[in-house]
């Protein structure tokens, strides 16, 4: 009876959790997306696969491969940026360590909107890094980097950069670093010690990352459509749009299945890509 | 056999301003068993740290080959470390942690499975090749990580009290596996262990550490019969410390003779302790000795006066540092 308590009862939370939150959201949203457009307002219940084939119109497929661009980019900077941060994070003695964690964490206390707003500050024609740059003599007019693709790039890794450093942190953290010590014992250099060891061991940490980084990034819009205007139109905004203003509730749902579809590919592909064998470093 | 293969001429070593090693001096031949005996924290690991360059020494030298090795990388020493903890690399399997030297040397391949075969043969675990070291039992990790030391063919072989983690019989038998294992490859060994048992089993010299000095460096009957400290005396085998006439002297258990002689001592305590009777008496002047006996007990009663003698050429005169 206690046993059955334990299986059953005590697990009910992660089933309702999971049933409720999240497959039947996915369920309704899949169904949604054969539905058809009421002409006023609302859903028909019409069952229909003209939402699919709007999907694939030109406009849309280009919209897709924008996005996938911009969250292939911001996820492969923030892993050039993330991983080392995060591995020297993790070698700092006890004291730094709480105060760069501490410090990583206050920007989440304000809002994100907010701290876009800054971003404008920085970016605007003759705003703080022009003007940064001016007084340096590096250029001699305003960039004119607000609304442009790598203020949204650098906005997109702002964001992302904190979860990528966590990721790897706390991997490296783990690491036992006797192994280092004996890899360098048997012969290895510091930079083969690397390759081999430190970072195969730490590659759990920076995969997480990668997910972490490229998943959000597949559906942030409001970065783009703060600092990149409407010049950068990424799929967040359309479905977002399809909703708000378009009233399309089947079409939105079928952009964001696509989405979804998309997504679990590329995160199918990078499983693939880190559980080969082969991938041992130097050998 | 007489060839000076390693020498540390007066190493010091300090970590914030606690002195670890202060001054050793040792050299050390080709193909010996040299052990470092010590209680935990004496710097027996800091030794063979510094050895193996993954410590800096604050001053002194390091001679290896003739070869002055104080500022060189641990990856570019002619030595191998067998860990206290294994550190077997859990991301490969026992041939490829084994490999992993001979691999970063660039042999060729053939070469490489012919060696990782010879030394799982010598370490006995055949067809384990493919284990991956969370698989292993403790006896097992010990034994990888020997195997991944000796196929590089060290000059010098460190090893941190590679038996620690084992139990008792597993102990004994690895003991006399890896005295064998030197033999047979006759490569230098730095033993670090703080079991006085196994220090005298297995090696040719055994170096008493203690408070980062070498107490005593001489032959496992050197060590025993004629130590030259009271921490060497009451460290191996326990000896008695017996002080007369300002001077100190070491006297072994198993040499004090019962109902002998004319010094009064009373009976204190019987004890059968390590397969031996242990008796301990109480002297005129306050000191306390032990005598040990085989058997499992004696005609004596508790608080029995008795007379006890001893040969004085069983007395070492030891200097007193307890």
């Amino acid at each position: 009876m206690v046993k059955f308590i334990k299986n059953k009862v005590l697990k009910f939370p992660i089933y309702f959790y999971t049933i409720s939150f999240i497959l039947l959201p996915i369920i309704y949203l899949f169904i949604l997306s054969f539905m058809s457009k009421a002409e006023t307002w609302g859903i028909e219940f019409v069952s229909t696969l003209d939402n699919y084939k709007n999907v694939f119109d030109k406009f849309y497929l280009k919209i897709f491969l924008n996005s996938l661009k911009l969250a292939l980019l911001s996820t492969f900077f923030v892993a050039i940026i993330g991983y080392p941060y995060g591995y020297f994070m993790a070698k700092l003695n006890n004291k730094w360590k709480k105060i760069f964690m501490i410090l990583l964490m206050i920007p989440f206390w304000t809002s994100g909107l907010i701290r876009l707003n800054g971003w404008i500050i920085i970016f605007r024609s003759n705003g703080v890094l022009d003007k940064l740059l001016m007084m340096f003599n590096v250029i001699e007019k305003p960039l004119k980097l607000l609304y442009s693709y790598p203020a949204v790039l650098v906005g997109m890794i702002y964001f992302l950069l904190p979860f990528m450093i966590l990721a790897v942190y706390s991997s490296v953290e783990k690491m036992d670093w006797n192994l280092v010590e004996a890899a360098r014992d048997l012969g290895a250099s510091s930079f083969q010690t690397f390759m081999t060891i430190t970072f195969k061991l730490t590659i759990p940490g920076l995969l997480s990352g990668l997910i972490l980084t490229f998943v959000p990034s597949m559906g942030l819009f409001y970065i783009a459509e703060v600092l990149g205007g409407n010049k950068i139109v990424l799929i967040g905004s359309v479905i977002s749009e399809q909703i708000t203003k378009g009233r399309n509730l089947p079409f939105a749902a079928a952009l964001s299945v696509i989405l979804m579809i998309i997504t679990s590919i590329i995160l199918r592909l990078y499983k693939k890509i880190s559980s080969k064998d082969e991938l041992e470093g130097l050998f | 056999m007489n060839e000076i293969i390693l020498q540390l001429k007066n190493v010091k070593k300090s970590f914030n301003d606690n002195d670890v090693l202060k001054g050793i001096t040792l050299d050390v031949k080709k193909g010996e068993f040299i052990t470092l005996l010590g209680s935990s924290g004496c710097g027996k690991t800091t030794t063979i740290r510094i050895i193996a360059g993954l410590e800096n020494l604050d001053s002194g030298e390091v001679i290896l080959n003739g070869k002055l090795i104080n500022n060189l990388e641990p990856n570019k020493r002619d030595v191998n470390t067998v860990f206290q903890n294994y550190a077997l690399f859990p991301h490969m399997n026992v041939e490829k942690n084994i490999s992993y030297g001979l691999k970063i040397k660039k042999i060729p391949k053939e070469q490489i499975d012919e060696e990782v075969k010879q030394a799982l043969k010598l370490v006995q675990l055949e067809g384990f090749e493919k284990r991956m070291t969370n698989e292993l039992s403790g006896g097992q990790k010990q034994r990888v990580a020997i195997a991944r030391a000796i196929v590089n063919k060290p000059s010098v072989l460190l090893l941190d009290e590679p038996l620690g983690a084992l139990d008792l019989k597993l102990r004994r038998q690895m003991q006399v596996e890896l005295k064998k294992l030197q033999k047979q490859l006759g490569i230098t060994f730095i033993y670090i262990t703080h079991d006085q048992e196994e220090a005298i089993n297995m090696s040719d010299r055994i170096v008493v550490m203690n408070n980062g000095v070498f107490e005593q460096i001489g032959t496992p009957n050197e060590i025993y019969y004629t130590p030259k400290s009271t921490f060497v005396a009451s460290f191996i085998g326990g000896a008695n410390i017996y002080k007369i006439n300002n001077k100190t002297f070491a006297i072994r258990g198993e040499n004090i003779e019962i109902n002998k002689g004319d010094l009064k001592a009373k009976v204190i305590e019987k004890s059968f302790v390590g397969g031996q009777l242990k008796i301990s008496f109480l002297l005129d002047d306050g000191q306390i000795l032990t005598s040990s006996h085989s058997g499992v007990d004696y005609p004596l009663d508790i608080n029995q006066t008795v007379n006890i003698f001893w040969d004085k050429k069983y007395q070492i005169e030891v200097i007193d540092n307890g």
